[in-house]
């Protein structure tokens, strides 16, 4: 087939990560995903943080969301090639084409996330728009130009699927959506190797010698069968060091206090800015606004980046718009809403009564607070009966196929909560804290 | 005037409601919020479509936050017939609740707790789109487009029957 742009030989990207990505002309599949990567759609993703705030805790975490998906394609190239290893192409009628829409898929899983995304997100509940970054990711694939390249390489169907309709039993789902898919694979490595943290480590080369595709029973008595990725015994340590390194990578970067407090104040900085503030002149004309005016149309979404939360920014801080202002100030000057984490307990929790006494002791001082109360990601269990059960990433041991839940005890303990409030002023933060500490 | 319920104060008022004041699994918490305010429980949370179901971010916090709190004790529990591994979410203390729901959704919560969780899901992914606007069998028809796997012929009979039980399955109950 011949593209629409231009292609040389052969394209390729160099990534910090996973080192050289190609595409090469001759083959379809990689001239349709050269294709959908100069897409605007996809190229609006360079504008974009793939871990909004963390720069503020780790300077060095300013990659960006193109980055990521060039890597989560990267890995579903790799997750796909375990076909070719175990001889494995009669899983499908049409496995060079569902390879391909899996591959567009792993590329666009992405394509619809916001500017600091989840911030994002829960202003756009707050401020009445009910659509997440999934619809917009949807509603792109669905129009032009992308719906017209994967139409024309016959995967429009069969890329749309894995976004608008719950997993099945599928192995090519598993590689997009599934406890090590393609998007933790890629993101788990990325964001260790770009924040600079030196645990949560991920051994690839192991993991992927050891996957393969077996055909897995689904059924309590073993009678229905899908193809799966299991990992050969092998694999077990290399699997489990994994699962460790997304908790980690949860605990000491996606959910580090600083980080989540420069989220809360952009969050209240927006909201203010939005509520008491969209009709100033200089406001009502940027991407920001116009988007939340237009009720979240795609046109205004698609014209949003990290910079149109940066524009309003600078423009409140130039002016005199009381709170939203002076947070705005705040954010661009790293002066953070100040953490009180409620310490622990042998039992591990503080008690309703102390927690409602605690808020109400706030509310009468007209403190006011954030709660932040968290619990970390661990590994998921599903049954062998659930819909999602493929999602598990499986082992292969003695001959029989487990879920590594079953068989790993180091993933059996319950994942840690923290419970976090967060104050504008280091004033209130040290009030609140003489305050719990009175509430015995 | 009634007080609207907050998350916290639902979750522990569904728990409180069910004879073994207990639920199985955070989905299911989930789906029993959503009926409980669509049959009549005043309440602040917001319900988005999310992961292909009714969805609220309010009331899955609240559920973290009362773990954590030791209102609700969360244990890890496998079912021996089916090997299924699921969450138990018990009430701690029944005699700390302040806010009861009505009875309309009291007595229809009762009722649903008969189905099983994805029966649940089925019937509030309908019932959702119902409350959109969309006639019954428009409803139907998004939720198998959405769900093509979980909403086999036997599931959405049993979620209509459910949704039908509870006066759900038409449109302007609530809307």
């Amino acid at each position: 087939m011949q593209g629409l742009i231009f292609m040389k030989e052969e394209e390729r990207i160099r990534c910090p990560v996973h080192d050289l990505i190609s595409f090469k002309r001759r083959r379809d599949e990689d001239l349709l995903l050269w294709e959908l990567i100069q897409t605007p759609a996809v190229q609006r993703l360079r504008r974009i943080k793939q871990l909004g705030f963390s720069e503020f805790v780790y300077p060095g975490a300013t990659h960006s969301r193109f980055s990521h998906v060039l890597g989560a394609m990267q890995m579903a190239r790799r997750m796909l090639d375990v076909f070719q290893k175990n001889d494995a192409f009669e899983v499908v009628d049409d496995s060079i084409q569902e390879r391909s829409a899996t591959l567009a898929a792993a590329l666009l899983h992405d394509v619809g996330h916001g500017p600091y995304s989840h911030v994002f997100e829960e202003l756009c509940e707050d401020m009445g728009i009910e659509k997440s970054h999934e619809t917009y990711t949807q509603e792109l694939i669905e129009q032009s130009p992308i719906s017209d390249l994967l139409r024309r390489y016959g995967v429009f169907d069969s890329t749309r699927r894995f976004f608008i309709k719950e997993p099945g039993y599928s192995v090519f789902n598993a590689v997009i959506s599934s406890q090590m898919d393609c998007d933790r694979m890629d993101f788990l490595c990325r964001d260790r190797h770009h924040t600079g943290i030196r645990s949560a480590a991920i051994d690839l080369e192991w993991l992927f010698d050891s996957l393969r595709i077996e055909r897995v029973p689904i059924d309590d008595e073993g009678e229905v069968r899908e193809y799966s990725f299991v990992f050969a015994e092998k694999g077990l340590a290399a699997a489990e060091e994994f699962v460790i390194a997304y908790m980690k990578m949860y605990h000491n970067v996606y959910f580090h206090k600083a980080t989540r407090g420069v989220q809360h104040l952009v969050k209240d900085m927006l909201f203010e800015l939005l509520t008491n503030h969209s009709q100033q002149p200089e406001l009502r004309s940027t991407p920001l606004i116009r988007f939340f005016l237009n009720k979240g149309s795609l046109d205004d979404y698609i014209s949003l980046d990290d910079s149109s939360v940066l524009t309003v920014a600078h423009l409140a801080a130039d002016n005199s718009w009381g709170l939203a202002s002076d947070l705005s100030r705040r954010f661009l000057a790293r002066q953070n809403y100040k953490c009180f984490e409620i310490p622990g307990t042998p039992t591990r929790n503080i008690g309703r009564n102390r927690l409602d006494l605690f808020r109400s002791a706030l509310r009468g001082e007209e403190i006011y607070f954030i709660e932040d109360i968290l619990s970390h990601r661990s590994y998921k269990q599903h049954a062998v009966t659930d819909t999602d059960f493929l999602k598990n990433i499986l082992i292969k041991q003695d001959g029989e196929i487990e879920s590594l839940g079953s068989v790993s005890l180091l993933l059996r303990e319950p994942a840690p909560r923290v419970a976090r409030v967060y104050f504008r002023s280091e004033a209130d933060r040290d009030r609140a804290r003489v305050i719990f500490r009175g509430l015995q | 005037m009634e007080k609207l319920m907050d998350a916290e104060s639902l979750v522990l008022a569904i728990l409180d409601a069910l004879p073994t004041h207990e639920v199985h699994g955070k989905k299911r918490i989930q789906k029993l919020a959503f009926f409980a305010v669509q049959t009549g429980t005043a309440s602040n949370v917001r319900f988005f479509l999310h992961d292909f179901g009714p969805f609220s971010a309010d009331v899955a916090n609240a559920i973290d936050v009362l773990s954590y709190v030791g209102a609700v004790s969360e244990k890890e529990a496998q079912s021996v017939r089916t090997k299924r591994h699921y969450k138990v979410y018990r009430l701690a203390d029944s005699e700390s609740i302040e806010q009861h729901l009505p009875s309309a959704a009291l007595n229809a919560l009762r009722k649903l707790n008969d189905y099983s969780t994805i029966e649940l899901e089925i019937a509030s992914t309908i019932r959702y789109f119902i409350q959109k606007g969309y006639s019954p069998q428009a409803a139907i028809q998004e939720t198998k487009e959405l769900k093509p796997t979980k909403a086999a012929t036997r599931i959405i009979e049993r979620a209509k029957e459910a949704l039908a039980g509870v006066d759900l399955y038409e449109r302007g109950r609530t809307d």
